[in-house]
């Protein structure tokens, strides 16, 4: 252990940077800033549909600590945004993406703070779920806060804040443009096929020992209802389902006679 | 025909029984070792929780050794105690 060169978080960060381009998370594309650079994550947030955000193209950069994943990264915007929760320089203030310390100021329960569980798609989901759902409890842009609020609280008749994000978001199409990217703007669009991955034969090897046991029982049962059913056709003496039931009448008929 | 057997090696295979594949904490197989270990098995083994939660030793450790607050449980931030 003394002697290991490559740090731990290379290989999460690997992992993890597979699987996000193979399964990706909707809305999201990832690629590395520099390609030796398994530390820094370039972003590209495209804007959900049916949202203010809708057909924006946002850009991230996440940065890993050695440490990963016992500590957070951090995740701030390089394009401007208008927000209560993303402080002026773009860095993002989400409680997932701040170490569990004892800081009874922040209001932030320890058990909402960042954990070795937490990773890239659960951040990633995070900040796309507070674009649209801005946490005003602790707002790290006072004005926009005030803005969203007023916003919000008038229906939207209060249009500062929208008119705002409006022209954010139609200023960040000369960037798509320059990355030759289209940005989706219906949902369907916007909500990518993600491929199933294919089931290596080895963990289904290791299923089927795991469940043997419980697989018999089960097909012990099914044996015992054939039977049965087997037993019933016999004294009907019918092979086909009408035939059944026309015994099954004429039982009935005995009966009554 | 009588068959004389001169030399056999027998072969075994082991694997962890967890309710996961991979630890939470470092993503790897339970059935591999974590990122600081270079052999699976004893040297590498496996943790539970009185939560249920199975991590690497060595990854809950780790973490555990980090939390200046109360232990918790990665997975469910319940606290953390080891199961007997």
């Amino acid at each position: 252990m003394a002697h290991q060169t490559t740090p731990s978080s290379q290989k999460a960060l690997m992992m993890e940077l597979k699987s996000l381009q193979e399964q990706p998370v909707e809305g999201f594309r990832i690629t590395l800033v520099e390609e030796s650079d398994l530390y820094n994550w370039e972003v590209a947030i495209f804007g959900p549909p049916n949202t203010l955000y809708e057909g924006g193209y946002f850009k991230a950069h996440i940065k890993f600590p050695i440490d990963y994943p016992y500590s957070p990264p951090t995740f701030r915007f390089l394009t401007k945004m208008w927000h209560p929760n993303i402080y002026e320089n773009g860095d993002v203030c989400i409680s997932i993406l701040h170490p569990p310390v004892d800081d009874p100021q922040s209001g932030e329960l320890p058990s909402e703070r960042w954990n070795p569980t937490q990773n890239v798609r659960t951040i990633l989901l995070s900040v796309i779920s507070l674009l649209n759902e801005p946490n005003t409890f602790s707002p790290a842009n006072v004005d926009a806060s005030v803005m969203f609020r007023k916003w919000r609280d008038s229906k939207g008749k209060d249009k500062e804040y929208a008119e705002i994000i409006r022209k954010q978001v139609l200023s960040t199409a000369a960037e798509a443009e320059r990355d030759g990217v289209k940005v989706p703007t219906t949902l369907a669009e916007y909500c990518v096929q993600t491929r199933v991955p294919s089931q290596d034969s080895s963990s289904d090897l290791l299923y089927d020992d795991l469940y043997d046991d419980d697989m018999e029982e089960e097909d012990d049962d099914e044996d015992e209802s054939e039977m049965e059913s087997g037993g019933e056709a016999s004294t009907t003496g019918g092979s086909g389902t009408s035939t059944r039931r026309y015994d099954n009448q004429d039982d009935s008929g005995n009966e009554d006679s | 025909m009588k068959v004389k057997v001169k030399q056999w090696n027998g072969v075994a295979s082991w694997l962890w029984v967890a309710n996961d594949e991979n630890c939470g904490i470092c993503r790897m197989s339970f059935n591999g070792c974590c990122p600081d270990c270079k052999v699976p098995g004893d040297d590498c083994p496996l943790v539970w929780g009185q939560c249920s939660h199975c991590f690497h030793m060595h990854c809950i450790l780790k973490w555990l050794n980090s939390q200046q607050v109360q232990q918790q449980c990665p997975m469910c931030r319940q606290e953390w105690k080891f199961k007997e």
